[in-house]
Order: structure tokens, then sequence, then C-alpha cells
């Protein structure tokens, strides 16, 4: 999972968004364009992470943290069912 | 949105080392190369998980170069073809040579000398250390130098057919892509067309494999390729830990002698395989956890208290996810224990796919195949995981080849535009109109029905069955009601859709074997059938005819040096009474 990524590192340089496979990670805007900061990064699809990491590897800020936290869906991991 | 057009003497679909391998090969042949990857390369696919590839450390020949054959050949229960072993020994050390001269920064010990080691399956056969992403970004960036078109974030939906038909009696003209994003139009013409989709497995967030879904193979399969192999497409695992996290490197934290305990404590494995016990492969671990658990003896442990500091040393070294992720949930291997939660589930390990022969071209002409996308001509089964990369390249290399071979002789195809324009209307159907059923929802569906006991462990005729007629409920009264708001969420219905395509079709591949053989096990014939199975299973979706048809395809043993064994060898493995076959 993508646990946080921290804002006020990031510099929006879009690179986290290329690098993720599944394509969850997305730039939207935030408050006032002609503001300092206009925009922010977000987890746009935060269940479909898979902790790949390649986003926070590619951050060139360190502003991404990911855990290895991750929930196989429920109705894969169940064989008691008769 | 303005559509684009791509022309090229070769189409590449899928960015991970044979891809890139067959751009770069074509490219010095001196053809114009456009290479289409969903995600981008480098960054896609299971090309990123790789920890290490198979290369032999030397020129393997003469009587040496059967014995490191026979280890394929018997990890792959004797169904391996064992020409395409020997061509995949020899030039799997020309392109790993070729990878090393390129810069790929493989592991080296302190004198700065090439680390060559042995993974679990291999006593001659040897591998080097490295980062899968590293790798592809020296191919990357030496793609991008020679010129090869990269368009990246751009998903193929359908193959284009020379007559239009699906399956066409004709050949593969080129491509349609959509952009992940913005949905716009990419249409690829090509004389060639060169597959490395990956691998399908069900989006579960194992494995760094969530967005191979099966798109290629799906392509592939409605354009009227020959599969081989489908039976055999069951992928487990068993470190999903404390229902919380995942590492990779499974086979390593089994080679510095893990054990496994049931709640009583008590070491399972060699119940289950007497032969290999706890070094056994991963559908045979996770199976036996989860009949541990349904018998009442679980939660199961793995334990590595008793592994020494020095071995646990070793194994951080080879697999640094496995040291970083203890670390991150608190966990000192010394002391404590970690929960395990198996799953099996219908997904390609290394044997399912088109079929191909020694030049990778599929059943259609002009149309290669490479990786885990193929059946691997079945020689990967059993092997662990670090073969899978060369044998891609090696396949890639030799598609290249022969379709520079082929497309001297030919002139540039015409497209058909009516069939883009329909092939487009029914890819963006899901965001016509309003509906309840979200992609998710299908995939919860799926686990539902085929990770029950009963089907995932203990199949027979009358299990199998019943879960293809419920998958095919799935497929027609559910996947047309799925709705779409976003071109994310489009690109999503339509993984699913494909995945659920593929899941039948190897169900039905599971029916038509009748025996037991690696990660297929049925109840109903509980012993591998070497007189009248040692074969494969070729299937095709043929005009006119819903279900898939099969042929036996008899293996060349007569010609090959590698005899198989005869006879009928009955399976070790324990049926709990309440999942023997029903009378």
């Amino acid at each position: 999972m993508i646990e946080n990524i921290d804002l006020d590192l990031c510099d929006g340089c879009n690179v986290c968004i290329d690098s993720c496979p599944t394509d969850v990670i997305r730039l939207v805007e935030d408050g006032n364009p002609w503001e300092v900061k206009g925009w922010k990064v977000i987890v746009a699809y935060p269940n479909e992470c898979h902790s790949c990491r390649l986003c926070a590897i590619d951050c060139h800020v360190d502003a991404i943290t990911v855990t290895h936290e991750l929930h196989i869906p429920a109705p894969f991991l169940n064989y008691q069912r008769a | 949105m303005n559509r684009l057009d791509f022309e090229s003497d070769v189409l590449v679909i899928g960015g991970g080392f044979g891809g890139a391998v067959a751009a770069l090969r074509a490219v010095e042949l001196g053809q114009t190369v456009t290479l289409v990857e969903k995600a981008v390369v480098s960054r896609a696919g299971p090309s990123t998980y790789v920890h290490s590839q198979y290369a032999p450390n030397k020129k393997v020949e003469g009587e040496e170069l059967d014995a490191w054959m026979d280890e394929f050949v018997v990890g792959a229960n004797y169904m391996a073809d064992q020409d395409w072993v020997e061509q995949y020994i020899l030039e799997a050390y020309d392109r790993t040579q070729e990878m090393i001269k390129l810069g790929v920064p493989y592991a080296k010990d302190a004198e700065g000398n090439l680390r060559y080691v042995k993974v679990r399956g291999h006593k001659l056969g040897t591998t080097l250390g490295v980062d899968g992403r590293a790798c592809m970004e020296v191919l990357r960036r030496r793609m991008k130098a020679k010129r090869v078109k990269l368009v990246e974030k751009v998903a193929v939906i359908e193959l284009l057919t020379s007559d239009n038909k699906y399956p066409t009696n004709g050949s593969i003209v080129g491509a349609v892509g959509v952009h992940v994003r913005t949905g716009q139009t990419h249409v690829f013409k090509a004389k060639s067309v060169i597959l490395n989709g990956g691998p399908f497995y069900p989006k579960i967030h194992y494995a760094f494999g969530d967005h191979c879904t099966g798109e290629i193979h799906a392509a592939a399969w409605r354009a009227g390729v020959e599969f081989a192999g489908m039976e055999f497409a069951t992928f487990a695992a068993w470190s999903n830990f404390n229902n919380k996290f995942f590492t990779p490197g499974q086979a390593k934290i089994q080679g510095v002698g893990a054990h496994f305990k049931n709640a009583n404590h008590e070491r399972f494995m060699d119940k289950y395989d007497p032969i290999w016990g706890e070094l056994s492969g991963l559908f045979q671990i996770a199976r036996a956890i989860i009949t541990e658990n349904i018998e009442g003896r679980g939660p199961c442990y793995l334990d590595l208290r008793h592994v020494s500091e020095e071995d646990m040393k070793v194994l951080y070294e080879v697999s640094p996810s496995v040291e970083r992720a203890f670390k991150e949930f608190n966990i000192d291997p010394s002391k404590d224990t970690l929960e395990l939660g198996p799953f099996v589930v219908i997904g390609t390990l290394s044997s399912s796919g088109p079929n191909i022969d020694l030049n990778a071209e599929t059943s259609i002409p002009g149309l290669y195949a490479t990786g885990y996308g193929t059946s691997c001509p079945h020689l990967m089964s059993g092997i662990s995981g670090s073969g899978i990369s060369t044998f891609s390249m090696v396949g890639g290399h030799r598609a290249a080849e022969h379709a520079k071979k082929r497309s001297d002789e030919l002139e540039m195809p015409s497209v058909n535009e009516e069939r883009i324009d329909e092939i487009l209307t029914a890819y963006f159907k899901p965001m016509k109109k309003l509906r309840q059923v979200r992609p998710s929802d299908i995939w919860m569906e799926i686990g539902e029905i085929t990770s029950t006991a009963e089907f995932a462990l203990f199949k027979t005729e009358k299990r199998i069955k019943h879960v293809i007629n419920q998958l095919k409920t799935v497929r027609d009264e559910r996947i047309p009601k799925i709705y779409a708001p976003d071109m994310h969420e489009l690109e999503k219905a339509h993984e699913v859709k494909n995945y659920l395509d593929m899941a039948i079709l190897a169900c039905y591949a599971m029916l038509e074997r009748t025996e037991s053989r690696g990660e297929l096990f049925r109840v109903d014939y509980p012993y591998q059938d070497n007189d009248n199975w040692l074969k494969w299973l070729l299937v095709k979706k043929v005009e006119g005819k819903e279900d898939p048809v099969f042929t036996h395809h008899d293996l060349a043993y007569d010609k090959w040096r590698i005899k198989p064994p005869t006879g009928k060898l009955p399976s070790p493995y324990p049926v709990p009474e309440r999942f023997a076959e029903e009378k």
C-alpha cells in the first residue's frame, strides 16, 4: 500500500504517475491554481496498489512511503467453504 | 481525439525481457520496429520482480549438455520439448553474454567477478543475480538509442487479421490499442507481430502481476492461435504472512531450511511429499497447508527460529525484500513464527499459453510469442522462476530473426477500417450506459467460484464441470452488465473479461487431461499415467463451435535422447474423506 505521499516534499514532477504499472496515482487540482501549489498528488485507486514500490524508488525527493501491507481479497483465500 | 497510426516491419506487443530483446535484434537486422506496452518499459509486469536469471556459466557441450538438459526434462515431468531445451541452454549462454556486454548490472563477488549461483531445482544449471528493473532500464535505454519506436501506457485490445475473421485463416496484419488514461486510439500496422504479454493472473495484488491479466493471451485466442498446456494453468503461493504482507523469495526461504508447522507444532510436509518434503514446489506446499487447515490442524506457521544467523544473512543478501518486510512488521525470525495464508488460483505458472515452435512462431504464420505468455514448450514446469526471463530472451531473439526473413518477402499489409470501428465500439461499450456491476465485483465472484478446496485442490470431473458452468454464467450474465465510469475502470473491465475467458479455457483443459501431473491433481485420476498421457493437449477456437476443440500432440521421444518412464505412478497425496470422489 502507498501509506503516504508527503505533499510538502512533492514537487509535482509526475514521475511516479508514469512509473506505476497499475496506473493508480494521479495529479489533481487542489485549491487555487495561482497559489504556490495549486495541485496535489493523490492515490486515486488505493485498493489497486500492489506494493511494488516502483513509485517510491523513482521519486527523486523521497516523498512516497510504501508499506508491504497488503490484503489478498478474501474470496481468494477462503478454502473452508464446503 | 485524433487517431494515431503506426507502421513498421515488426510490431512487438509487451515490453518485458523478450519484447525488448526481439525489438533490439529486429532493429539490428535492419527492420523498423514499434514496441507497445500497457505500462512503461522497465516499470511493467513480472520483469520488475525478477531477482535472478538463468545464465549458463559456459558454452555447454557434448555429454555435459545431456546432463544439463536432464534437469529441465525431469523437472518438467518429461513433458518438455527436448529440441527446445537444447536450444534454450545453448542460446541462454549467448543471450546472457550479450546482456553482460550491454552493461546489465549482474551480481559480482568481492573480486569483481560475476557470481554464478545455483537455485532450487538445479544441480548444474547456474543463475546470475540481477535486479530485473535495472536490466530492463539498460534494455530501454538501448532501444531508445537504436530508434525503436516505444509506445507506452497503451493497451492492445485486439489483433487485426488479414481476412477480418476471428479465428483467422490468414495472418496478423497489426493491432488496435487504446491509451490507458486518455482512451486515444492507436492503430498499428506491421508485417510480423511478436507477442510478449506476460502471464495471466487474477488481480489479487500478489507478485507484482496485477496488470498481467491475460489481455494478450485472450487476443491471440480470439484470433485463432493454438494453445498448449492450459490444464497446468495453476498458480500457487504460501508467502502471504500474518494475513498482512507478502514477500518474494519463497524458494530462497525454503532453501535456508524453513520448517512448515501446523497448530500442533508438527512438521507436516513429509506426509504430503515424502521425497522433497519442505523443499517441495509452491503448489505442493500451498495445497498441504490448506489441507491441514481444512482438517482442523491450522493455522499453519513458517518457522525460521532454528536457522543460523549466518544462513539468514545469506537469505537477506539474495532476497533483500524479505529482510525489509520482516523489519517493517517487527518480525524477528529468530523468535517469531509467521502465520501462512496460502492460495491456489487459475493463472499461468510457466507452461500455459500459445504453443510455439523452435522459431517462437505460433500456429498463425508471422505471429510470434515469447516469455510467460507462451506454453514455454512445457520446458520450465517445476523449475524455479529464474528460468523464464532468459527463455523470454531466447524466444524473442529467434522470433526477430525469423520475422526478418519473412518480412523481406512481404509488402506492408492494409487494415480494414470498418473492423477497427467495430473493435472500438465493442471496447467502449461498458462506458455507454449506467449499470450496477463494477469490474472489482466480478473479481470477487471469480474468487468465490474458483477458490474452494474441492475445485482448487481436489478436482473431479463433476467439480470442474460445475465451475465451468458457474464461470460461464458470470461471463454471460454479469460481464454484459459491467459499468466503467472512466478509462481506468474500462481497462479493468476488459482485464477481468479476458482473465475469465482464459480461466474457462483452463478449466476445459483440466477436464480433458484424465491423470494427475504437476500442478494438475485429480481425485478421480490420482496417478501420473505415463502410458497414455506423456503428450501435450493442444486447443483451438474453431469457427461455429462454442466449446474449444482439443487435439492430442505426441512427443518425439523416439528421436530424443532422454527417454520417459512408463506405467502408472500413484500420487502420494492423501485426500481428506469429505473430498473423496462423489459416487
